[in-house]
């Protein structure tokens, strides 16, 4: 089945034609959820949204660009809006720690082994760095680095020239490096 | 090479995106400086976190998930503002209202000290003083107790 008859079947609400679209593409929109959220469920719960926007809006889809480049659309948009929605209630959970006196949660990692808990610091580490750039670079990076896309298929999805991903990616590389360096030499 | 140099092209290094003879210096440089060293093992540790988190376990029934998704209808992360959601930002708008009362008191206190009748000021002041400055300066001055000096001397 091509890819323009999938859409037409699904937009006719052919139920077995929406399975095979999320079964094709699932994998892609949870593994890019997840290069920007950086949690399994959180991730998946972000996926379904996203079904369920590609199942209500795909008649506006106009077919000018792949089904899988407006995918990662509606995908980077919707991790964008968590990550800020969920910026935003840490926020005020600092908040509203500091004035009830609670202080941070003391999580207990005994359970962990030393290793895991390293391999936690560096991840945080690493996610505390990216979150820091600017929108554009960590939007670029992040598909480039998490998804695998080439510059040119970053370029479709971000509907920006070649030039201006090559650009964003390495000053993001810059960004990154400038934060690490300056962790690590403290 | 320098340290500098190698801070100003570590990740670049670690990401393969140098021409082989910048690399080489690099590498030369890392085997020298125990430093630099310790710097590259811990930024390629860091990157490669990329590789470990890049390996997402599909639930295998995320269909079936998001077909009773869609049949309960409900945006998983778009709710409905409950009243907790909206009691939220209670504590931080008394911390506010609280600050602002207290510029607002603390400046008329300010006022009406400053500006009060200065009879009435007057009085206050001598009565802090009989309490609490009896005998020193504030009450005596200085000529006040050569005159009393000399007087007793006489």
């Amino acid at each position: 089945m091509s890819e323009n008859e999938l859409i037409g079947r699904v937009i006719d609400g052919d139920e077995s034609a929406f399975r095979r679209l999320v079964e094709d593409y699932q994998d892609m929109v949870i593994r890019t959820c997840n290069g920007f959220v950086h949690d399994r469920e959180d991730a998946h719960d972000l996926a379904q949204d996203v079904f369920v926007e590609v199942l209500e809006s795909i008649h506006k889809f106009r077919r000018e660009s792949k089904l899988s480049t407006w995918l990662y659309r509606v995908a980077v948009n919707k991790s964008l809006n968590f990550v800020s929605r969920q910026k935003r209630k840490q926020w005020i959970s600092n908040l509203e720690n500091a004035l009830g006196g609670k202080g941070y949660d003391i999580i207990d990692k005994s359970g962990d082994s030393d290793k895991e808990m390293i391999n936690n610091e560096r991840s945080r580490i690493l996610r505390q760095a990216i979150e820091s750039l600017p929108q554009n670079q960590k939007i670029a990076f992040t598909l480039n680095k998490y998804e695998e896309l080439s510059y040119k298929e970053i370029a479709e999805v971000m509907n920006v020239s070649l030039s201006s991903v090559e650009s964003l990616i390495h000053r993001a590389k810059m960004g990154l490096q400038k934060k690490l360096v300056h962790y690590y030499k403290k | 090479m320098k340290c500098r140099e190698v801070h100003n092209k570590i990740y670049f290094f670690i990401d393969n995106d140098l021409a082989e003879e910048e690399a080489s210096h690099i590498r030369e440089h890392i085997g020298q400086c125990d430093s630099c060293r310790h710097l590259y093992e811990e930024m390629m540790a860091t990157v490669s976190v990329i590789e470990r988190e890049k390996q997402v376990e599909i639930n295998p029934f995320f269909y079936t998930r998001l077909q009773q998704h869609i049949q309960n209808n409900e945006p998983v992360y778009v709710r409905k503002p409950s009243l907790i959601r909206s009691l939220q930002w209670i504590p931080a708008a008394l911390v506010i209202i609280g600050l602002v009362i207290g510029i607002i008191l603390g400046n008329a206190y300010y006022k009406s000290w400053t500006y009060a009748d200065t009879s009435d000021r007057s009085e206050n002041i001598q009565s802090l003083k009989e309490t609490y400055f009896i005998g020193e300066q504030e009450t005596e001055s200085l000529a006040y107790s050569f005159y009393n000096f000399e007087n007793n001397e006489e």
